[in-house]
């Protein structure tokens, strides 16, 4: 049993902190999340070069083939800095689908060209197929190259080249699109139990990526409010000092190590037998980490706490985002418990 | 990264589990996984089967006759045992005062006092709380006057856990009235047989006699029995504290108790189905089993930081927190689970264990101390608050 990082995974939390430390400060940021839904975050090419698209390819397709707690440890140090990019949808996701798939000159190619950074693609979680057409709606489909998803028992790619799409802005300032694009140029993977089990790593591997992502904006948002209880002062004193607000803070504080504590344990046991009831311990975890954050740091710092001015309002519109993307926490409860 | 016990941490979890099997008297595990409070004889019986094996000290060195386990098998030992439906070690010899003497006793004191602490020749009590000092431990009152080669003590102690049974109590008391309230503090071993020591029960609100004041009248203590320097008692205390918080997720107690919790889920009926299949009753138990996931996770963290860095940190007090939290949401499950059934007072087990009225409800009664006790949960956030986030 051991928790220190290796140094592979040492050196992408440090190159991840430096990007975010460096180019992912509040206002650069919320200038991206008001910026056109249809374009690529400026930052993309700044991942590619740090190796992070390439993170899940196999190192056959050109990638560096790192084992999923990666991924989640570099979405982590990524969503300390509020992350506008396709990191967890396209270098998370759609590239674990793909990497479990057994070569052939689509799925290569598709790789190869994500694993640069020259393509990014999305899978379409709830698409709708029907005369010819598929339909859906997901986060960076307005810029994404191509998509992923499940046309009855097969896993397809599809450019999106000739997509109609109409992106627009999440509440939280996330990219996402309704797109609209004939099967015409479809590219069957896989089919049958092979597409059940690609399309299944890029479900778990989105999840856990938004979990991990959660986990690292979390901290920010602790680490702001702290600071604010520490230099705000009331009655002459820092309102950290007065036990309601600190004993709050307190609890807030151990929530996160939970939730991060379930994130990474289900990062490592994802593939074992009891892999899908971790993973949907470690949502139940975070929705109930962020609801409390998220709620508390608006509260603890008072009015400011609503402004649009603040980075704080943001980031917490972001972790609200965060559990919806992830799925009805109600139903993941269900799931454990029914899995008992 | 990696969250898996290694093949020798998980052969010797199997050890233990084969011996624990084997060794464990039937009565006293079938009376501890019935959620009965475990009578003082069991547990000095389960002491000396485990000295018997070598393991009547798992936190201790090889030094001082301990197996030196790092603390992840420490805590597998833990695991083990409270699965198996083992009664808890008393900590106040092998977790408190052992530590203690080792860093500041004379070998005098070492070689007189430890080896009779594993093998349960002497049974310990902790005479730290007063009536006026709770939380605020500094300010306790009980005065120690040195007359020659004496001490001659009065005042009061309280919250005495299993006093009732024990050998010699280690008390915090006041040296020096004139100094600060920390610095005036000394740590003395009193035989409880001294002349001037009264043992009286405290009846807690389940029935339980588990917990006494003890009252010092003049109580006379040879010089030899001060540990440290006098006026050092309060580093003494602190090192103690620290020591009182590894192993205080009881993480593997949580288990045991959750699986029972789960069993009477199945054995019990709601409106003509077993309660297991109830979504609301089944949904709570979900939520408790995520924390304990959780705690499960966090605990082993803090374990390898305390193996690899030597000391818990004040990440320890996380897991008292939620450690005592869960505790009390199983005990709360349990009792809901048993419904109008947990309303009789079985005086017949209390006759038998000489300790308490048995069920759900006294358990649940019982366990509202574990987030008093041990630093209350108020006082752990206090500590998280100033030495984790620097408020």
């Amino acid at each position: 049993m051991d928790f220190s990082l290796s140094e592979d995974q040492s050196m992408f939390v440090a190159s991840c902190e430096r990007l975010v430390r460096e180019r992912c400060a509040f206002e650069p940021r919320r200038a991206v999340a008001v910026s056109a839904a249809d374009v690529a975050p400026p930052l993309w090419r700044e991942f590619a070069g740090l190796g992070l698209t390439a993170l899940a390819v196999p190192e056959e397709a050109g990638g560096l083939g790192r084992p999923l707690i990666d991924g989640v440890l570099v979405a982590q140090s990524l969503g300390r800095g509020w992350l506008l990019e396709p990191f967890v949808d396209c270098a998370l996701a759609a590239a674990s689908a793909l990497a479990g798939l057994p070569a052939s000159a689509a799925r290569d190619a598709a790789l190869g060209t994500m694993a640069a950074g020259a393509s990014i693609v999305v899978p379409l979680i709830e698409a709708r197929v029907a005369a010819g057409t598929v339909r859906g709606t997901a986060p960076h489909a307005g810029y994404a190259d191509a998509v992923l998803f499940a046309n009855g028992s097969r896993l397809c790619l599809l450019s999106l080249q000739d997509a109609e799409r109409r992106a627009w802005r999440q509440f939280d300032g996330t990219a996402a699109a309704e797109i609209a694009c004939s099967l015409e140029g479809e590219v069957v993977l896989a089919e049958g139990a092979a597409a059940a089990a690609a399309w299944a790593a890029a479900r778990d591997a989105a999840r856990l990526g938004r979990i991990a992502e959660g986990v690292g904006l979390a901290r920010t948002v602790l680490d702001l409010t702290a600071e604010y209880l520490r230099t705000r002062r009331q009655f002459g004193q820092p309102i950290g000092r007065f036990q309601a607000l600190a004993h709050r803070m307190a609890d807030l504080a151990i929530r996160h190590e939970q939730a991060q504590s379930l994130a990474w344990a289900a990062a490592m046991k994802l593939d074992a037998a009891d892999g899908a009831r971790a993973l949907d311990a470690a949502q139940v975890m975070l929705h109930r980490a962020l609801r409390a954050i998220g709620q508390e740091a608006i509260q603890l710092h008072g009015g400011i706490g609503m402004t649009d001015e603040l980075s704080i309002s943001h980031y917490v519109k972001r972790l609200l985002a965060i559990e919806i993307e992830l799925g009805d926490v109600d139903t993941a409860l269900a799931r454990f418990a029914a899995a008992a | 990264m990696d969250l898996n016990f290694t093949a020798d941490e998980l052969a010797f979890a199997a050890e233990v589990r084969a011996f624990v099997r084997q060794a464990l008297p039937a009565e006293i595990r079938d009376a501890v996984l019935a959620g009965e409070h475990t009578p003082a004889q069991y547990i000095s019986r389960w002491q000396k089967i485990l000295h018997g094996r070598g393991w009547g000290a798992p936190t201790w060195p090889r030094e001082w006759g301990g197996p030196g386990w790092d603390p992840v098998r420490q805590h597998l030992f833990d695991e083990e045992c409270m699965l198996a439906g083992a009664p808890r070690q008393l900590p106040f010899g092998l977790r408190m005062v052992g530590p203690v003497l080792m860093k500041f006793g004379t070998p005098e004191q070492q070689h007189r006092f430890l080896p009779r602490i594993p093998s349960a020749e002497d049974w310990w009590c902790q005479g730290y709380s007063e009536p006026g000092a709770g939380s605020d431990l500094a300010a306790l009152s009980t005065r120690a006057v040195r007359k020659g080669d004496r001490y001659l003590v009065n005042g009061q102690k309280t919250w005495t856990t299993l006093g009732q049974h024990a050998d010699w109590i280690f008390c915090l008391v006041r040296t020096d009235t004139e100094a600060k309230k920390q610095e005036g503090i000394s740590f003395l071993l009193i035989d409880m047989k001294s002349k001037g020591v009264t043992v009286r029960p405290i009846v807690l609100l389940d029935g339980a006699r588990e917990v006494n004041e003890v009252f010092l009248d003049d109580v006379e203590v040879p010089v030899e029995n001060l540990v440290g320097a006098e006026n050092q008692g309060w580093t003494i205390a602190k090192y103690l504290l620290e020591h009182e918080r590894t192993g205080i997720a009881n993480v593997g107690i949580n288990k045991r108790e959750l699986a029972r919790a789960r069993r009477l889920a199945r054995e019990c009926t709601r409106n003509g189905r077993p309660l297991a299949e109830d979504p609301l009753y089944a949904a709570r138990l979900a939520e408790v089993e995520i924390e304990l996931m959780a705690l499960d996770v966090l605990n082993l963290r803090v374990l390898a930081a305390a193996r690899d860095r030597g000391s818990p940190g004040p990440m320890a007090s996380m897991l008292k927190i939620k450690g005592s939290e869960i505790y009390q949401r199983v005990s709360e499950l349990i009792l809901e689970a048993r419904g109008r059934d947990a309303l009789p007072c079985h005086a017949d087990a209390q006759a038998r264990s000489g300790w308490a009225q048995d069920g759900a409800a006294a358990f649940y009664l019982n366990l509202r101390k574990v987030t008093i006790y041990g630093g209350s949960n108020e006082i752990q956030r206090n500590i998280i608050a100033k030495h984790v986030l620097d408020l």
